[in-house]
């Protein structure tokens, strides 16, 4: 009888960590899926050498600063007309109008969330953390291509940033 | 073990040694007493719950703010879910677990009675603090039951609240579940094989293996929560990193497994009304079994069906519509055998009848709700609608509360030892199912017409449906007043209950005298 009673602990033991696994799993399953619009990073010496394709893809860039911030964040690279396979650069534009330094983060998302998967980065200002100083500006740099398996009927793509404040956070 | 039983027994054998006041009830290590207790506490929750649902009707019996402020409105909300969930549906089933499961399958007490003590005496301190959350700065928990990241990371200190007494309520519940298992696998009576076990028994101990498996994701999922709030994490908060929409994967992992935890006992109970006041046995036992089975383990695969609208994938969608879909088999299975045992029966209508006849087919109207729902690209208009409402409240409702009123006009004069008023009973009976459906049933129409759900105000066009609405609500929540009179008078008096109480019912709870003496089965019985 306790033999059950100790089983049956285990368990409800093992799904709350399982609640907790979720997280990760969630995570590995949107980036392998490419699910909910999260892109994908690639060296910049395989995306140099990438095939280009005869195919013109409209991409369009939105961004926002979350009201906890007092930043100005703004693509200064409105919209791009490019190739699938073709590598490009984009430009935002960030300034701090506090008095005090203060460290945001980026997230980013495409739309539509299908071609998340195939829109890869080489190179972007999201990857980490940025500090500005009290009254500091700056252009940060989003360099990346469309891959192939891009579907066809994919014409126009938006990719959209927003900073947050990521003073709490310990983590990325 | 067999010693310490037969001394157990010497001493209890007297009946003037049975424990009284204090030491009775709050002490107590008897199925049957927590079993009361946990009755008692249900129906109180009932009460407080359904007055809030009344703050919300007589808020929205008119267009424009009446009443309370939109930020109340939304507490009521929020706090009637989360009483009449967890407080009132959750620990009904579990005073009816405590009472009958060990009387059915022929065991003097639960296996681990510590522990049922325990698992009773968390839930008010949980459900307390709780309710303290009213009276902390910003009020109670205001973002809808389901507690939804990131709004609940930016709430008050009732959120924190909040939190705590769900994790105590999942551990009464896991507690709870673990006394079900061990007792139905260990304490059955020699005979009684699993096969042979009264339904409610068996939906009871599915049951309790859908609380093991999913309370303690959603006690990771609110301890996530707290973290995010407080210790610098960021598992739903985007600005570090986190994602809101894993919260609802999370939440729904545990909420749709949770939706038949409340409505398993619930097929339990109506499975025992039917056959007795049809006088047949049970139509298909094994393929009932089976349906709760297969119930339980679809439940475990059709969580996002809550979230068509969070911008999944097509096959996604295509994924959770279908296995959503198939769920109304086995239910299908269910209501079937349920109208097959009555077909050709002599039925007769006593009060517990009624209230079975009612479940079966109101849940099933409110299955069918359920199915529309299931068809992702229609919730799209459905979603977060009166029409989500009116459907939870016909399958919550009229399916499980409704079914614990049942059972509890059905066992009432064995745990009594008195009929209750038969009149009185069947009124209840109509004055709940008619006030119930003039509450419901408009808000199918509300929801249609595009009325969204946890507003606390309207356009013009919806008045008259809100306005059905709320006088349903009323009429059902003062009808209820009638519930607590015809129990209070069964207790203190009336006819006396034979053993058996019913015409030839089946099962070992009705082989045992009315009301159940304090112990029973000290000796096991025999089941052929």
């Amino acid at each position: 009888m306790n033999n059950i009673v100790v089983k049956l602990v285990i368990v409800a033991v093992l799904m709350f960590g399982f609640g907790y696994a979720l997280v990760p799993l969630y995570e590995a399953f949107c980036r392998v899926t490419g699910f909910g619009g999260k892109t994908d990073i690639i060296e910049e010496a395989m995306a140099l050498e990438a095939p280009i394709e005869d195919r013109d893809v409209a991409v369009t860039f939105t961004s926002h600063s979350h009201t906890s911030l007092p930043w100005e964040f703004r693509p200064v690279t409105g919209a791009l007309d490019l190739k699938v396979g073709e590598v490009q650069d984009a430009y935002f534009y960030v300034k701090n109008y506090s008095d005090r330094p203060i460290t945001g983060m980026s997230t980013f998302n495409v739309t539509p969330p299908r071609a998340g998967f195939h829109f890869k980065k080489t190179e972007c200002f999201c990857f980490k953390k940025q500090v500005l100083e009290p009254g500091e500006e700056r252009e940060m740099l989003v360099r990346f291509m469309l891959d192939t398996e891009l579907p066809d009927d994919v014409h126009e793509l938006t990719l959209s940033y927003t900073f947050f404040d990521n003073e709490k956070f310990a983590g990325q | 073990m067999s010693h310490a039983a037969t001394a157990h027994d010497d001493h209890h054998d007297h009946d003037h040694h049975m424990p009284t006041g204090f030491k009775r009830w709050f002490m107590s290590t008897n199925h049957k007493d927590i079993g009361t207790l946990y009755l008692i506490f249900s129906l109180t929750m009932l009460f407080i719950g359904g007055a809030m649902a009344l703050v919300i009707r007589a808020e929205l019996f008119q267009p424009g703010l009446q009443f309370v402020d939109p930020h109340f409105f939304n507490q009521m909300t929020t706090m009637h879910a989360l009483i009449m969930v967890f407080g009132a549906v959750m620990p009904g089933f579990v005073g009816f677990a405590n009472w009958m499961i060990p009387l059915m399958v022929g065991a003097p007490d639960m296996a681990l009675p510590r522990m049922n003590n325990w698992s009773f005496w968390i839930l008010p301190f949980a459900f307390s603090i709780l309710l303290l959350s009213f009276f902390v700065p910003g009020g109670a928990p205001a973002a809808g039951w389901t507690l939804y990241a990131p709004l609940t990371i930016q709430g008050g200190m009732s959120v924190d609240m909040g939190i705590v007494a769900i994790h105590m309520m999942g551990i009464s519940s896991i507690m709870g579940a673990i006394n079900v298992i061990v007792t139905v696998l260990n304490m059955r009576a020699p005979g009684m094989t699993l096969m042979k076990m009264p339904m409610f028994v068996w939906t009871w101990l599915i049951t309790a293996f859908l609380l093991i498996a999913v309370m303690p994701v959603f006690a990771g999922a609110v301890t996530m929560l707290l973290t995010d709030r407080h210790f610098g994490t960021a598992f739903f908060n985007p600005a570090g990193g986190g994602d809101p929409v894993l919260y609802q994967h999370i939440f729904w992992f545990f909420g749709h497994p949770e939706v038949y935890i409340m409505i398993l006992p619930a097929f339990g109970i109506i499975s025992h009304i039917i056959p007795t006041f049809a006088r047949k046995p049970l139509f298909g036992y094994s393929s009932m079994v089976f349906a709760t089975a297969a119930i339980a383990f679809l439940s475990f695969i059709v969580w996002a069906h809550h979230m068509f609208t969070v911008g999944m994938p097509l096959q996604g969608e295509l994924f959770f519509m279908y296995a959503t879909m198939l769920i109304s088999v086995p239910t299908g299975v269910k209501v079937f055998n349920w109208v097959t045992t009555m077909w050709r029966g002599s039925m007769t209508f006593e009060t517990p009848m009624l209230y079975a006849i009612g479940v079966v087919f109101l849940f099933t109207l409110g299955g069918l709700s359920g199915l529309m729902l299931a068809i992702t690209p229609a919730d799209f208009q459905y979603h977060d609608t009166y029409f989500v409402v009116a459907h939870f409240h016909y399958v919550l409702f009229s399916g499980a509360v409704m079914a614990m009123m049942g059972g509890a006009f059905y066992w009432l004069p064995k745990w009594t030892g008195h009929m209750y008023n038969e009149t009185l009973g069947k009124i209840h009976f109509w004055l709940t199912a008619i006030f119930f459906n003039i509450t419901f049933f408009p808000q199918h129409f509300l929801g249609l017409a595009g009325m969204p759900r946890r507003y606390a105000d309207y356009p013009l066009q919806f008045t008259e449906f809100n306005q059905w609405s709320s006088i349903g609500a009323f009429g059902l929540g003062i009808s209820q007043l009638l519930f607590v009179y015809i129990i209070v008078a069964t207790v203190r008096g009336g006819k006396k209950a034979t053993k058996e109480v019913w015409d030839n019912p089946e099962g070992l709870e009705w082989t045992v005298p009315s009301p159940a003496p304090f112990h029973t089965f000290d000796e096991p019985p025999v089941v052929k």
